[in-house]
């Protein structure tokens, strides 16, 4: 529900944030080539040795993994009874699982948990200015072909408002609700009439809203066309480069553990 | 009957931004009164009024009332406006029927709006004329309790009091009872008969709002200020009178008997 940054002091916390973009990226990408299960235990206890480091509290991510749970849930499932190679183990009727099915589901849902828990890392442990830092200067290679500083501000704009937004669409629904407009109308085209009352004012709210922001910055002197810098440069500290050896023996190790099981 | 028993809410119970809001809240409110509801902001008044109609449940607790319908005006009610007439939106939530106009009518006129705004695009009228018209969207359910969360918040001082009295009127003749949740002073002083207090989510005072003010740090209205300085100046005011009014008939009697 809520992907919110958590305030503390931690090594994670002080990593470039381009860096944690980029592990996300090449750790993402790396679980799905692999296929060896010890490795991908190896990794999932690398990434909870981060969170360790990061002083966030587990619940967080525990909790994160549990909106994920029905979609884990739902995949394993399709997983284990459409998947038919190898030797079976248990038939009954129709149905039968074999133990490569059950390998390949349980290798899946560690996939599936990697890939939240970094998530969750990197969002958790990064306030949103400098993710948007991040990724701007990631694209800042292709400024010839995108218009990346309006791209910067609409992403920070936009994540700067999901939460207000939020709160003000359960605010309303509340509203209505006791004025007696009923959102579970068994009529449906009474049911969408009823939605309207909900996304009327919340599209009235949004748009006074962006005409203020508007004026506002317009007050200050934004302008689009100026070229932008900012106040803190990302800068690679010693930690980045501590991390990078980090990871480079990490990935020296992971290769050195793919080679012996070929 | 408006009774709570050791209610007791949690937000989001079971994450990791779980939230006390409510602390063991047992009240049994006196019905057909004016309540004044009070207390710093977070300290869980607009969750407790929420738990009236049932838009939250309590986590542990019982709650029991008997009456059927229940008015809850938000803050910044005019922001749920979305029908392009003003009979429109008022009337949106009641069946049609032959007095749906009349019953409309009713519910604007008890807030101050007349017959010339059913056509009007409630868009385009002032804010306090907006309020009005959402709390008229309430009214027209004929409302057995009426809960108003800061009803005059952002309003213009004018236009604040000729909301309270139109509500104070539509009290003193339906008898319903209405709680007021307000930040001012004096608004709870000159409307209410009784006063809850809270803080950080539990109710630290229920009872007259006179008594209401001797408690310590809580704001004063004018006329407690006024009271205490003329304390020091050896004229003592009752303390039970807190309205604008009373005060003023009480100074123009003491007046009267030194001139005679
Ligand atoms: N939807 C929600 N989710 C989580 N926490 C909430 C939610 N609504 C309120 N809270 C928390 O519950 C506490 C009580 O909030 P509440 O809105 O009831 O206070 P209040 O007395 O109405 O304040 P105010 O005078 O500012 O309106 C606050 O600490 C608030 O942060
Ligand atoms: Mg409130």
């Amino acid at each position: 529900m809520n992907l919110q940054f958590y305030q503390t002091k931690s090594v994670i916390h002080e990593l470039d944030p381009r860096l944690k973009f980029f592990t996300l990226m090449l750790i993402s990408t790396e679980i799905f080539f692999i296929k060896d299960i010890f490795t991908q235990i190896l990794i999932l206890a690398a990434v909870f040795f981060c969170i360790y480091l990061s002083k966030i509290p587990l619940k967080f991510f525990l909790h994160s993994i549990k909106n994920i749970s029905s979609l884990i849930i739902l995949t394993s499932t399709l997983n284990i009874f459409f998947i038919t190679n190898g030797n079976t183990v248990f038939k009954l009727f129709f149905i039968h699982i074999t133990d490569y099915a059950i390998m390949l589901t349980f290798q899946m849902i560690l996939r599936m948990i990697i890939l939240v828990s970094l998530c969750a890392l990197v969002i958790f442990s990064t306030p949103t200015i400098k993710l948007t830092d991040a990724l701007v200067s990631i694209l800042m290679p292709f400024e010839k072909f995108l218009p990346i500083n309006e791209i910067a501000m609409i992403i920070s704009i936009a994540l700067r408002f999901i939460p207000v937004l939020s709160n003000e669409f359960n605010l309303i629904k509340k509203a209505q609700m006791s004025r007696g407009i009923n959102f579970s109308d068994k009529n449906f085209i009474n049911r969408i009439k009823n939605y309207l009352s909900l996304l009327i004012p919340i599209f009235v709210l949004s748009f006074k809203r962006a005409d203020n922001l508007a004026l506002a910055m317009d007050a200050r002197c934004y302008n689009l066309a100026a070229k932008r810098n900012s106040l803190k440069k990302l800068k690679f500290q010693a930690v980045d480069f501590i991390a990078i050896i980090f990871l480079c023996i990490f990935h020296f190790v992971i290769k050195i553990i793919l080679s012996q099981v070929q | 009957m408006i009774k709570f028993e050791n209610v007791t809410h949690i937000y989001n119970m079971g994450t990791c931004y779980e939230k006390k809001a409510l602390d063991d809240i047992t009240i049994n409110l006196a019905e057909n009164e004016m309540i004044g509801l009070i207390g710093k902001s977070g300290s869980g008044k607009s969750t407790f009024i929420q738990h009236f109609n049932g838009l939250l449940k309590p986590t542990s607790g019982k709650i029991s009332i008997d009456a059927k319908k229940i008015g809850l005006v938000f803050q910044y009610p005019e922001h749920q406006i979305f029908e392009m007439t003003v009979e429109n939106e008022v009337g949106f939530a009641v069946k049609d029927s032959n007095d749906k106009t009349k019953k409309i009518l009713e519910a604007l006129n008890a807030v101050g709006l007349s017959e010339t705004y059913l056509h009007k695009n409630p868009f385009e009228l002032s804010g306090g004329e907006k309020r009005k018209v959402a709390i008229a969207s309430i009214l027209i359910m004929q409302p057995e309790i009426l809960i108003l969360d800061e009803p005059t918040v952002g309003l213009d001082a004018e236009t604040q009091k000729n909301i309270l009295q139109y509500i104070k009127k539509m009290h003193e003749r339906l008898k319903m009872t209405t709680i007021i949740i307000s930040h001012d002073m004096d608004v709870i002083a000159e409307f209410t008969q009784k006063t809850i207090v809270m803080d950080s989510g539990k109710i630290i005072f229920y009872g007259r709002t006179s008594d209401a003010f001797n408690l310590p740090n809580i704001n004063l209205p004018m006329t407690k200020k006024l009271a205490k300085l003329l304390h020091t100046e050896k004229i003592d005011i009752p303390s039970d009178i807190i309205s604008f009014e009373d005060t003023v008939k009480f100074l123009a009697e003491k007046i009267k008997e030194k001139s005679n």
